[in-house]
């Protein structure tokens, strides 16, 4: 995005994930609301995976999800009966990817009640079969109830355009004959799902 | 208009408001919200109030039996039965962060019902109010 970070000196070396970090407004600014289309995702349906943990004293826990079709995580929210709550880490299990690089506070990774953390970008869980491995550790004494939840969007089972460019089993075809015959409302100079949706 | 961006849709600004009294600790007591039928909702925003924040809440859709507030996990890890989301974790509410954004929209069709189940944990009566807030889309006439 130009001009996002007009302050970046080149060759300093800049931590990645200062990238997720909006300037102004951490909430507010991440989502362009008002767009009629989010990333391609418009026709997803909206999903709450909520993780309910009762976790004993130091205890340790973890469960799996599996997402729905084409999950989309958008931002993450957790809460804890307790003031010192938990640590969680997440996991793409299909990807072997981890979301961060150990364990650490939930404040910090999920936001608290009524403020969630809204991702930068989406990430999205694309293959089949896909499962998120979530871990928390208890840091106190005394048993918690704790949930996280996880936001997103998925591809809605009567999805009303399942043709459309980058849905699961059709975005291939369509993607190849686009290129190949060269149909007129292909723009070969878009890139990624995200910024070339313009069907209609 | 840029034919990209336009979708042919006049947008009005409206909140469906659900109000009830939930009673003390009741478990996943319904309640109906139905979409006016002379136009689409499209849902951009949900907020909340609520006497006490130990209430959790779900909700259906019912024409397609689409769950929106799910958990795949295993019950072993928390309580046997899943009654839902943490309102608080799910509305934005009145003190705290206001709306809260879908981010993503999504289309309430006419007449389409959709059922919210709360579940108190407070041990009293629970007065709630959860509103959908979004646009109403009426087809613009084509000149």
């Amino acid at each position: 995005m130009p001009g996002a970070r007009p302050y970046t000196i080149d060759g300093v070396l800049q931590n990645q994930l200062s990238n997720l970090v909006p300037l102004r407004r951490t909430n507010q600014q991440v989502y362009q609301l008002g767009q009629k289309r989010q990333f391609g995702l418009d026709g997803y349906c909206p999903m709450w995976e909520v993780v309910s943990f009762q976790i004993p004293p130091l205890g340790t826990k973890d469960a799996r999800v599996n997402v729905q079709r084409d999950f989309h995580l958008l931002g993450m929210v957790g809460s804890s009966s307790t003031v010192n709550g938990f640590r969680v880490q997440l996991f793409d299990m299909r990807k072997r990817r981890r979301f961060s690089d150990r364990a650490f506070g939930h404040f910090q990774l999920l936001g608290g009640q009524g403020s969630i953390l809204f991702l930068r970008r989406p990430y999205r869980f694309d293959e089949p079969d896909s499962q998120i491995l979530v871990q928390v550790q208890n840091l106190d004494n005394v048993t918690h109830n704790d949930q996280i939840v996880l936001y997103g969007v998925v591809l809605r089972f009567n999805d009303p355009k399942p043709w459309k460019w980058g849905r699961p089993g059709h975005g291939f075809l369509k993607r190849f004959l686009d290129i190949n015959l060269g149909w007129p409302w292909f723009d070969k100079s878009k890139g990624t799902k995200y910024d070339t949706m313009r069907e209609n | 208009m840029d034919p990209h961006v336009d979708d042919q849709f006049e947008r009005q600004f409206f909140s469906y408001v659900l109000d009830r009294t939930v009673p003390a600790n009741q478990v996943q007591d319904p309640n109906q919200l139905q979409i006016l039928s002379d136009a689409d909702f499209e849902w951009w925003w949900v907020l909340a109030s609520r006497t006490s924040g130990s209430l959790k809440v779900m909700m259906k859709e019912q024409a397609t039996g689409r769950d929106f507030i799910g958990t795949t996990a295993s019950a072993t890890s928390g309580p046997a039965t899943f009654n839902g989301i943490n309102i608080d974790n799910w509305a934005g509410t009145a003190l705290a962060t206001a709306a809260f954004p879908l981010a993503v929209p999504y289309i309430m069709p006419a007449t389409r019902v959709y059922t919210l189940l709360f579940t108190d944990t407070s041990g009293a009566p629970n007065v709630v109010e959860v509103v959908f807030s979004g646009f109403k889309l009426w087809p613009r006439p084509k000149l």
